[in-house]
Formats: structure tokens, sequence, C-alpha cells
């Protein structure tokens, strides 16, 4: 026997072999609801769309069922009549009269079960036929509902479209979620978008692997998200958990309340508090009505505009306020503080990086492990400044028309006060007491390994000037 | 140039043809790939005999 000819029969062997093999493979394991994706799936190739209409009369306000799988599913507003099915069934057979007799076989079901209009198909059954399971075909459902009608979905991969409903629940996975002009939502999502518009009542959303989108909703929204951007806008009161993902908000109508991991939080026009926990990026709130609470681990703090009492925590990373009409509370470890305008009065603890408080009103306390302390009230000292920083040095500005006792005192550094009116009562090395006008709340700037510096704000901004 | 006849070069050609065939077929919906050549690919070595056989007996001179 010559060489090609043992080729030739290995050959043949093997390839028939391997074509046993993939065939008893085929048939006795399972492969999913896709079919043999390496050979294309079951919805690839040639395939043919056939239709099924049917009408549903229905009382006003029964609430609608529809269950599907491999397709979409489109709800809208329709005439005040009776339900309107539209079953487009697509099957993926190249012969055009083997896929019409296969589509014959996919029934529309539609009957009334508890007061309730259930809507389906026959695929669950069809599909445990053996001739059937390894064809592929979509059923997509359109129906025309009376305007306001309470709809409620589950399907699998396809997407779901609400449009003029009542009350609209969908139970969704591997599509995506389109709601529009409803009453209220619920939404359970996995493997998809969530777009939800004008809702009238609340929001609940819950979804895996997609974004979420809330725009214009009149009542609260609630969204757990894992894996995927939260947005929402224009809606009342927004309370988010989230994972790997970041959420932005804009124009809140009530308070903001964010449980977060692993994720950015960004919030503009909150009329109510804010309340934000999140870890491994940044929070940003500006324009928020009331009191804010900012708890970050690894991550920094911005926060504007803030009309009530701000409350801060921040790890390796900055926390940075602006314009804050309540009292300040802030801990930063591993970072620092910067903060603009600040009127409620402000206590601070960093670890790592500096104080600076530029522009405030009422009583400071201002503690800086490795790191120093800047403060320029934005008036007359006129409540009591306790500032102490262990590496680093301590300045303070004062303005004119000030009175304070100061107690000013340094162990290793340079003690260095030039206050025009200042009666010293005593000064030693390493420290001065003091009192300025007529005196008043005490005034109290400590420093380990740095200087105290204390000179008038005209005094101390020349020389800043001639420093630059 | 004369034709010499090899059984393996015949049935080689004639298994791509089919192979190609049943694809195609498979791809206009017409049958299901992998059972056609499951059920059909024995028919190779029998025609394969087959060619061998009248190559023996063909160039057989009687004694």
């Amino acid at each position: 026997m010559t060489a090609p000819r043992i080729f030739l029969l290995i050959g043949i062997l093997g390839a028939g072999t391997a074509v046993e093999t993939a065939y008893q493979v085929r048939e006795h394991i399972g492969v999913g609801a896709f079919g043999w994706r390496l050979f294309g799936g079951k919805f690839y190739g040639p395939h043919h769309v056939f239709e099924e209409k049917a009408l549903r009369a229905i009382e006003a306000g029964t609430p609608v069922f529809v269950k599907n799988a491999f397709g979409d599913v489109d709800v809208k507003a329709g005439s005040a009549g009776p339900v309107e099915i539209l079953l487009r069934k697509d099957v993926y057979i190249g012969s055009e009269d083997k896929a019409r007799a296969f589509a014959d076989r996919i029934r529309l079901q539609s009957e009334l079960v508890d007061g309730k209009l259930q809507i389906r198909t026959n695929r669950e059954e069809l599909e445990r036929e053996k001739d059937a399971f390894d064809v592929g075909f979509e059923t997509h459902f359109q129906l025309r509902l009376p305007a306001g009608t309470p709809v409620e979905i589950e399907g699998s991969h396809g997407q779901a479209d609400v449009e003029d409903a009542g009350e609209t629940r969908v139970d969704n996975s591997h599509g995506d979620v389109r709601v529009r002009r409803v009453s209220a939502v619920r939404v359970n999502s996995s493997h998809g978008a969530v777009e939800l518009e004008t809702v009238r009542g609340a929001v609940l959303v819950d979804v895996r692997h997609g974004d979420a989108t809330v725009r214009d909703a009149a009542g609260s929204v609630r969204v757990v998200s894992e894996h995927g951007a939260v947005s929402a806008q224009r809606v009342g009161a927004l309370e988010v958990q989230l994972k790997y993902g970041d959420l932005q908000a804009d124009t809140l109508a009530g308070g903001l309340q964010v449980r977060g991991e692993h994720a950015g939080v960004e919030a503009k026009g909150v009329q109510g508090g804010a309340d934000v926990e999140t870890s491994y990026a940044d929070a940003t709130l500006e324009d928020v009505g009331a009191d804010a609470r900012v708890k970050v681990e690894h991550g920094a703090v911005v926060l504007a505009r803030v009309k009530g009492s701000v409350t801060a925590e921040s790890s390796f990373g900055d926390a940075r306020l602006e314009d804050v009409t309540g009292r300040a509370e802030l801990t930063v470890a591993h970072g620092g503080v910067r903060a603009k305008r600040v009127r409620g009065g402000f206590v601070a603890r960093t670890d790592g990086d500096d104080i600076v408080l530029d522009g405030f009103q009422g009583a400071v306390e201002a503690e800086a492990k490795r790191g120093s302390v800047r403060l320029t009230p934005e008036g007359p000292v006129a409540a009591g400044i306790d500032a102490s920083a262990s590496f680093g040095n301590v300045r303070l500005q004062v303005p004119d028309g000030s009175r304070f006792d100061l107690v000013a005192q340094v162990e290793r550094g340079e003690l260095r006060v030039t206050l025009p009116g200042l009666e010293i009562s005593e000064q030693g090395k390493g420290r001065l007491l003091g009192r300025l006008g007529d005196g008043g709340p005490q005034v109290r700037l400590q420093a380990e390994h740095g200087d105290v510096r204390v000179s008038n704000r005209i005094a101390e901004s020349a020389r800043s000037d001639d420093d630059e | 140039m004369a034709f010499r006849f090899r059984p393996e070069g015949v049935t080689c050609g004639l298994g791509l043809v089919a192979l190609g065939a049943a694809a195609t077929l498979a791809n206009l919906g017409q049958l299901d790939l992998l059972a056609t050549v499951r059920n059909g690919w024995p028919l190779l070595l029998i025609v394969w005999g087959a060619l061998e056989l009248l190559l023996t007996y063909s160039t057989r001179r009687p004694a």
C-alpha cells in the first residue's frame, strides 16, 4: 500500500470519527438556548418572517401580562377598544415552506387569568419537541392597548418597550428596557440598559450589567445597580445603591441617598439633603438644599453651595468645600482640606496634608497631622479658633476689627506674631499670650514641628505679594 | 500524456464534491450537515474499495 493511500485512509477514518463524536455530543449534551455557537447558533443564516394578529376585548383597567423569550415586546397606546396583538414570528430555516410550516406551530396564546390578560406563545412546549429544539425562532410582540392600561412584561433575550401605559412592571434579561409616559414603573433587568422617561409616580429599578437612566420622574426613584452607570435627571427623591458604576444626578426635587462601592458620584441641584457613601472614586455634590453627609474611602470629596451643614469623611483623597451655609465637619486620612466661604463653623482633621480655610465665619477647630493649617477669616474674628499642626505650620491672617485672646505656642519652630494693637501679656520661649481689642473668644494656635505665624490680613497679603 | 487512473485521487475528489454539495444544501436550509456527513462518510470507503477492485481486475492479464 502506497503512502498516499495510507494517508487517505487515515484521513477518511479520522474525519468520520470526528463527525461521529460531534454528532453524539450534539445529541446528548445541552447547548443552551442559542444552539451551537461554533456553527453560528440557531439564530443565524436565512430566515423568514410570518405574522399573526389577534384582538382581545378587555374591560378598562384590566392588567395585561406579556411573557416572551427571544423577541421584543413593544407596547404602545392604541384605540380605546380591544387589545390589538401582533405576533411576528421569525423562523431561521432556509426553506420558506419549511419555515412557514414551523411558524404555524408557533401559536399566540391569550387568555384572561385572575382578571389579567395573559399573552404568550407556546415556545416552551414547542422547544421540548425534538425536531424543534435546533430551530431558532424569534417571537416579537406588538401590542396596542387602551392608554393607561397596567402592563407587566416578563421577557428574555429581547427588548421591552412600553409607552403611555399605567403602572408598569418589567422583568427582563439580555435586552434593553425602555419605558415612557407611565404612571409608575418597576424594572428588574439583567444584561441590558434601562431607560425610563416621564413617570408620574414612583420608580424602582434593579439592574445588573447595564446602564440605568431615569428622566422626568415626579415621584421617588430607587435604583439598585451593578456593573453599570446610573443617570437621573429631574426626578424626585433619589435613592441609589450601586457597585462598579458611576452616578450622575441632576435636579432632584427631594433628597439624595447613595450607597456605592467602586462608584463615582456627581450630583447637582439637590433640593433636599444628601447622604452619600462610596469608595474608590470621587464624590461631587453641588447646590444641595439641606444638610450633606459624605463618606468616601479611597476618593476625594467635593462639595459646593450647600445650604446646610456638611459632614464629610474621606481617605486617600482631598476634601474641597465652597459656599457652605452651615457647619462643616471634615475628617480626611491621607489627604488635605481646601475650603472657601464656610459660614457656620468648621471642624477639620487631616492626616497627611494641609488644611486651608479661606473666608470662613464662626468657630474653627483645625488639626493637621503631617500638614499645615492656613486660616483666613472672612471678617473680624468673632468666634473661637483652635488650630494645631504636628509637622507643619499654622498661619492665621487677622482682619481689622478683630477682638480675641491669643494663645500661640510652638515647640520646635518659630513663633512670629505681628499684629498692630496686640497687648502681649506673656511672652516666653515658644509661647505668647495676648489680647487684641477688648479681648473675646480664645484663639489658640499650636505647632509642634513647625512655625506659628499671626499677622493682620493686609500685612500678610503684602508679604505674600512680595514672596510671589 | 497518458491518463493514469488512481482510485485514491478519484475518491478524494468525489469526497470533496460531496462535502461541498452537502454544505451548500445545509446553508440553503435543505439538510442537516452534521447528520448527513455522519450518515454518508462510510460511502467514501465503499467507493474507494470498488475503484481499487475495478483497477485490479481491469489490469490483470489472463494466464
